[in-house]
């Protein structure tokens, strides 16, 4: 008789084993099916984080005569890693006067001085993109009205409502702004082609001097600051924002552009903005590490739960393995014998145990996010004179993930189940096929 | 010529008291043998080794001239030999049929049948059968296997007078009907007493008595 008839034998007739080994067979692989589901799951969605999260990076180049210029920017855009999205930012002060020299009122209310000079004057934060500036993606700014500005605009502006009712203006309008250094005295005309408002109140309200309330703010084109504060009128940029492919690749990207030529690095301040992403992988590293361990500990506790039973089993058929080693059947054979037993019911607990972990998958998926989700995330903060890192409650994490279990899953499943059976097997049957074919007979009498 | 021969066996526990001493005894075909012998004497530990279950301290086995420690102990075990055990050691999961199957060889039923098993009963679980009819399985099964030596420990230990006839008696027809060699190994002076050839072992020697009975009987004739 084959070790294989025999081992079906032994399943079909010892039923309450059979019963027993299925469930426990069912659980292991239900829960190491899971895990895997989620392991994959989390995987796919830390390279879909990595797509969709945005990191960029930003030069202050205030500190170089120069500032940024056309060429190196362009330099910059060739650089690896970087995407072609990419904002350039100055901020100033100039005066807001009427085309016919009058200068316009600005709101002092709430303004903690009013410098002199200033009476009449306002921040310009030029743009290359208006819609990507922090005052508008994290400060509560709105366009109420016309259009942002957009890159290859020349001499726009876009103003506060509150400043436009103030002094009578709209789209379509024309003002001029003018240096407030008098030794300058430069000026130029703009267009208004939108009006914005705030829906956040200002936060430094009562500590800004006038010309940083929200309402004196204004947003203009980056050819219109360099004409106004630069001789050659060409492009000249404070601030760079350009964003890059991988924002886990933020570091090499940044000594990328440190390594181009053309420009003193050192003197400008780099920063990186990858707060989003930063705070997702934290919340998914978590997640990676917690069912990382979970399988392992999985596979060891069941791999010693599975050889204590296998070894109590064993030991109790001592006597089945006398008589087939008096008959002449091998130790291998015999053990085959238990390895095919446990494999017949393995067969169908691992089967099954698709369905039930594809019951089960998801609601333990959320439930493990929501132990390795991140506390509070880092939101760079943009403002004119420096970088600030402001802690917000706003969570910008990963909440759920779409975990599925796939047959890739199973075979997985099968290859680690019958790792473990093997292993369980062997173990469990060391202390007696270790004995000689005598001593297990006088073992049974 | 002999089928099995043991030759100058020693054996020892742990290389300490020798069980067995210099044992030498040759056995045929179509004779059953019996090993007789107080309890502890060695009994038991010769037929392992003639069964190759163990191998002597010292000494040969042969099986047709050959040493069964060259040949491969599991290969005689599987060719050569099969066993009776005085627990019958049925495995408990299966009918007489599929035990009697684990040897390979003949069909099992008529086997069952002639040891007076019904067809119902060859389909019952073993463990629900009585003892005697759990070693006449047990018989079924060394009969079924082709091996040339039946070799069997105290096989009517856990039965009453007249089962235990019946079985030495099966076991006798095996020898002189079969052919085979049958050494078998037991306490009872009387059941000794059928056997062709006793081995009375005492202090680890042997032995060998030839039956005085049938030895007359021969000289009749």
């Amino acid at each position: 008789m084959t070790f294989l008839k025999r081992a079906y034998l032994h399943t079909t007739r010892k039923r309450a084993k059979t019963v027993l080994m299925f469930f426990i067979l069912l659980t292991i692989s239900t829960l190491i099916l899971i895990c895997l589901a989620i392991q994959s799951a989390t995987n796919t969605a830390a390279l879909n984080i990595r797509k969709s999260l945005m990191g960029s990076l930003t030069i202050n180049a205030k500190q170089i005569e120069t500032q940024l210029t056309d060429s190196v920017v362009n330099q910059i855009l060739d650089a690896d890693g970087l995407t072609l999205n990419y904002n350039l930012r100055s901020y100033y002060q100039v005066e807001y006067r009427s085309t016919d020299g009058q200068p316009f009122n600005i709101t002092t209310d709430g303004a903690m001085e009013i410098p002199a000079g200033y009476e009449h004057a306002g921040k310009i934060v030029g743009n290359t993109h208006s819609d990507w500036d922090t005052y508008f993606t994290e400060a509560g700014f709105e366009l109420l009205e016309g259009r942002h500005i957009a890159e290859g605009d020349s001499n726009v502006i876009i103003i506060h409502e509150d400043f436009a009712v103030r002094n009578g203006l709209s789209v379509g309008d024309h003002l001029v702004l003018a240096t407030v250094e008098k030794a300058i005295e430069r000026q130029v005309d703009v267009e208004i082609i939108g009006i914005f408002s705030n829906t956040v109140p200002q936060d430094a309200y009562g500590m800004a001097p006038s010309y940083d309330l929200y309402e004196n703010v204004s947003f203009s084109d980056n050819g219109t600051y360099s004409q106004l504060l630069f001789e050659d009128g060409a492009g000249h940029y404070q601030y760079g924002d350009f964003y890059v492919d991988d924002p886990a690749e933020l570091d090499t990207v940044i000594a990328n552009v440190k390594g181009l030529g053309g420009m003193d690095w050192d003197k400008c301040v780099f920063s990186k903005h990858d707060a989003e992403y930063q705070n997702a992988k934290t919340t998914l590293e978590s997640l990676q590490r917690l069912v990382t361990t979970i399988i392992a500990v999985l596979i060891i506790v069941s791999a010693v739960l599975l050889t204590l039973i296998l070894y109590l089993w064993i030991r109790n058929r001592v006597y089945e393995t006398g008589v087939l080693l008096a008959m002449g059947f091998s130790k291998g054979n015999v053990i085959m014998q238990h390895f095919s037993e446990i494999l017949m019911i393995a067969v169908i607990a691992f089967t099954l145990s698709f369905c039930t972990s594809t019951l089960m998958v998801q609601r333990v998926g959320d439930n493990l996010l929501q132990q390795a989700s991140a506390k509070q995330v880092t939101v760079a903060n943009l403002t004119e004179d420096r970088i600030e890192t402001d802690t917000t409650n706003e969570l910008v994490s990963i909440t759920s993930i779409d975990v599925l279990v796939s047959p890739f899953h199973l075979l997985c499943v099968y290859a680690i189940g019958t790792g473990i059976i093997l292993l369980s097997i062997f173990l469990a049957s060391y202390p007696v096929m270790g004995m000689k074919p005598k001593d297990i007979l006088a073992k049974m009498s | 010529m002999s089928i099995l021969e043991a030759k100058g066996v020693e054996y020892s526990y742990d290389n300490k008291k020798k069980v067995l001493k210099d044992i030498s005894v040759e056995m045929e075909k179509g004779k059953i043998y019996a090993i007789l012998g107080p309890s502890g004497c060695g009994k038991t530990t010769l037929l392992s080794l003639l069964g190759g279950l163990d191998s002597p301290s010292n000494g040969q086995i042969l099986y047709q001239g050959k040493n069964i420690e060259k040949t491969g102990l599991a290969d005689h075990r599987k060719k050569h030999v099969t066993f009776i055990f005085q627990s019958y050691n049925l495995i408990d999961y299966m009918t007489p049929i599929e035990n009697v199957s684990l040897s390979t060889g003949l069909p099992p039923l008529p086997i069952l049948e002639k040891l007076g098993l019904t067809k119902e009963e060859a389909h019952r679980n073993v463990l629900k059968l009585s003892g005697g009819q759990q070693q006449r399985v047990a018989i079924a099964r060394a009969l079924a296997s082709e091996a040339p030596i039946i070799l069997a420990d105290e096989p009517t230990g856990n039965l009453d007078e007249d089962t235990a006839k019946e079985i030495f008696a099966i076991l006798q027809e095996s020898a002189h009907k079969s052919d085979k060699c049958v050494i078998v190994v037991t306490h009872s002076n009387e059941l000794a007493k059928r056997a062709d050839v006793i081995l009375q072992l005492k202090r680890g020697s042997i032995q060998v008595l030839k039956n005085p009975v049938l030895e007359s009987k021969t000289d009749d004739k």
